[in-house]
């Protein structure tokens, strides 16, 4: 388990992490949400012991004295490899840095190796790799030595769907296997589908923690969805009266209470020939968007 | 600690494999050896040296035919003499055009007048198109003057042996100490020369792993490595065992070059280095090297491009040329003010001190003192280079500001 208390850092005259709390599961993943330039990389180095902060402190499993890099599987937003190392030689280094010896270090590297589809080419230099490849050996580094806390900073960015899928079928193992893993991104479908606890942070300071599902329930707002039959009637005054807005082809309407759907759905029958009609749930997406937007 | 080992391995196995540092370290000496044999060869040969033709005009009709057969006999390449002389007695202005015809038109290098009083005057004057020929001229010059003083005794009628006597040269010989045998040219040529190639030696192991090691920092910086690296080591780990790494490639490349130097000196029957000198010079290797490391790390954790921080390191690069430009200085005055205060500044320091030990200039005194200096330098430099590095190694995209770093280090 891992827990943020009170965590700050000052740079110069910025505040960029501003007392910032949150726990992190064992078992969960943890999605860790926020605009360009929130304090999420801040917070994550802080975390890393990478940048010290000025005030408050992280505990990991019950102690302020942070684990050995074994412990840590991390992948920062600004990274990198050294290019012109074999693939297998570079992961070999990391591994030996994480305290692996070569012999059992080489074992699991070629099992990853293999998932990734990548083993033909572990000669190969890094910087020969197409980027997407050399995401993969960047992830691979990250789980080599079974770590207990994985820190993955947009783990997806640069993957095809089919290896996208390999890399979630790794975290949901490492997550059944009961490791805490804590997943920055800024793709709202992959916390959707992955996380079981989110926390968003803007300007420095916390919005919003808790579980995905409580966060949707409390914020999501729920919308009539509205298509209609003719694309001409998108801008059809009665939606623009229901305060309506254009999704996709789609009419997004928002309300109150329940009650009141029964005379909208009338209303609209009555004025625009209509495909079909449904009560949504508005998505992480837009709750993120009006949340950053209702915190300024 | 063995982290620290372990990034210092790393290091060293990529830059020892790459096909530049085999080059440099394995084409240098090949190339100055090279170099040397083929200048050695040509000198030897005779290519590139040809017949000079001078003319010499001579009013005495003492001196000229003397001057000319001496020359002629003395200097020659094989059995093919180096110079051929006209010579005549004919002074007029008709003779001296005539002359001045063959220097324009090539048949004559030039030519000399010697007046018909030149015993008194003591001017003898040289004619030629071009410049470049004092090598001639000064030959020309001690061989006329030998004969003058000789002309000039005989004409009070002393006895030849007491002749003999006033002319005779004595030659300085130079031994090593200790040795019996006389140096031979080539040998006194070694030992003059030996504090330079220790001084090249150490500038080049220092001063290049200290500049591979800013370019690496700089890589990393730019390509993000550097993130990755800090989750599994911290700062001081990274930055020790980066040192490190470079350190022993420095020491690798200059222990090779020492070995090649002591060939080369032991083919010639110079005895250049000592086991004293090997520990001195690793020692002040070591210091030099941890001193400018630690200022070259610095620069490269503030800069994104190996262009910017080229140009932020070429003032402190001048610096470091300075003591290549005061070598025959420190050969001839070792014990100078002016290198006495050079070498206490820890910036020389290395550099003048290795100098001053090859040529056994350095007393245990100030071997002690500078080798003090130079700890405590590196203690300080290292201190603050360490402040500037955690600090700037995460900042992208930041152009950092003098100030800044100064409130770094004060903080």
């Amino acid at each position: 388990m891992l827990v943020l208390e009170k965590i700050t850092k000052q740079f110069e005259n910025v505040l960029a992490v501003d007392s910032v709390s949150f726990t992190v599961q064992p078992g969960r993943i943890f999605g860790f949400l926020g605009p360009n330039g929130a304090g999420k990389t801040t917070t994550i180095r802080m975390i890393m012991d990478i940048l010290r902060p000025d005030s408050g402190r992280v505990i990991y499993s019950g102690d302020t004295k942070m684990p050995d890099a074994r412990a840590f599987g991390y992948l920062p937003e600004e990274r990198g490899l050294y290019q012109k190392i074999p693939i297998k030689e570079l992961l070999i280094y990391f591994a030996n840095l994480r305290g692996l010896r070569t012999g059992e270090a080489s074992k699991v590297i070629d099992m990853y190796l293999e998932r990734f589809d990548l083993s033909a080419r572990k000669d190969t230099k890094v910087g020969e790799l197409s980027k997407g490849n050399q995401q993969k050996v960047q992830f691979i580094n990250c789980i080599i030595h079974n770590p207990d806390y994985l820190i993955l900073d947009e783990p997806f960015s640069g993957l095809d769907p089919v290896n996208q899928l390999i890399l979630k079928e790794i975290l949901d193992e490492f997550k059944d296997h009961g490791k805490t893993i804590i997943f920055s991104t800024h793709q709202m479908d992959q916390v959707e589908r992955m996380c079981d606890d989110i926390a968003l942070i803007n300007k420095g300071k916390m919005v919003v923690a808790g579980k995905l599902r409580d966060v949707k329930e409390t914020y999501g707002k729920k919308i009539l969805e509205v298509i209609p039959l003719s694309e001409a009637d998108l801008n059809h005054a009665i939606f623009a009266d229901m305060k309506g807005e254009i999704l996709d082809h789609n009419i997004h309407i928002p309300f109150e209470h329940e009650s009141a759907i029964q005379e909208m759905i009338q209303k609209i029958n009555q004025t625009v020939s209509v495909r079909s009609i449904r009560i949504a749930e508005a998505g992480l997406e837009e709750i993120f968007i009006s949340l950053v937007r209702g915190a300024k | 600690m063995k982290k620290i080992w372990i990034i210092g391995l790393h290091e060293f196995r990529i830059r020892v494999r790459s096909k530049w540092f085999l080059i440099s370290t394995f084409g240098l000496p090949i190339i100055i050896i090279s170099l040397s044999l083929v200048s050695g060869y040509v000198a030897g040969s005779g290519i590139g040296s040809s017949v000079k033709h001078y003319g010499v005009l001579d009013e005495t009709g003492i001196y000229g035919k003397s001057v000319a057969a001496d020359l002629e006999q003395q200097y020659k390449d094989g059995d093919e003499g180096l110079y051929a002389f006209q010579v005549e007695t004919d002074v007029s202005e008709s003779n001296r055009a005539v002359f001045d015809t063959l220097v324009t038109e090539g048949s004559l290098d030039g030519y000399f007048l010697i007046p018909g009083d030149v015993a008194k005057t003591l001017v003898v004057s040289f004619y030629s198109k071009k410049v470049g020929a004092f090598r001639d001229v000064s030959r020309f010059e001690r061989v006329f003057n030998r004969l003058l003083v000789r002309n000039n005794v005989k004409n009070y009628n002393l006895d030849s042996t007491i002749v003999k006597t006033l002319m005779a040269r004595a030659e300085v010989n130079s031994f090593e100490l200790g040795k019996t045998d006389k140096l031979s040219g080539s040998q006194e040529f070694f030992r003059y020369m030996a504090p330079f190639a220790f001084l090249f030696l150490l500038f080049m192991g220092v001063f290049m792993g200290a500049q591979m090691l800013m370019r690496g920092i700089i890589e990393e910086r730019s390509n993000r490595v550097i993130e990755v690296m800090l989750s599994v080591a911290n700062y001081n780990e990274v930055m020790a065992g980066k040192i490190l790494g470079m350190a022993g490639l420095g020491i690798s490349q200059s222990l090779f070059y020492l070995i090649v130097l002591a060939g080369v000196g032991g083919y010639y029957g110079v005895n250049l280095i000592n086991s004293m000198m090997v520990i001195l010079f690793l020692a002040y290797f070591i210091l030099g090297y941890l001193w400018w490391a630690a200022v070259f790390m610095a620069i490269g954790s503030l800069f994104d491009s190996e262009q910017d921080a080229q140009q932020a390191v070429s003032f402190i690069s001048i610096l470091a040329v300075v003591p290549m430009m005061l070598w025959t200085l420190v050969i001839e005055s070792p014990n100078s003010t002016l290198v006495n205060v050079l070498t206490y500044i820890p910036i020389f320091t290395p550099y003048f001190m290795i100098m001053k030990l090859a040529v056994n200039a350095a007393s245990a005194f100030q071997i002690g003192t500078t080798l003090l200096i130079m700890l405590v330098a590196v203690y300080y430099t290292m201190r603050v280079a360490g402040k500037v590095f955690k600090t700037a190694i995460l900042l992208y995209g930041k152009r950092i500001t003098l100030p800044e770093i100064i409130r770094w280090i004060r903080n």
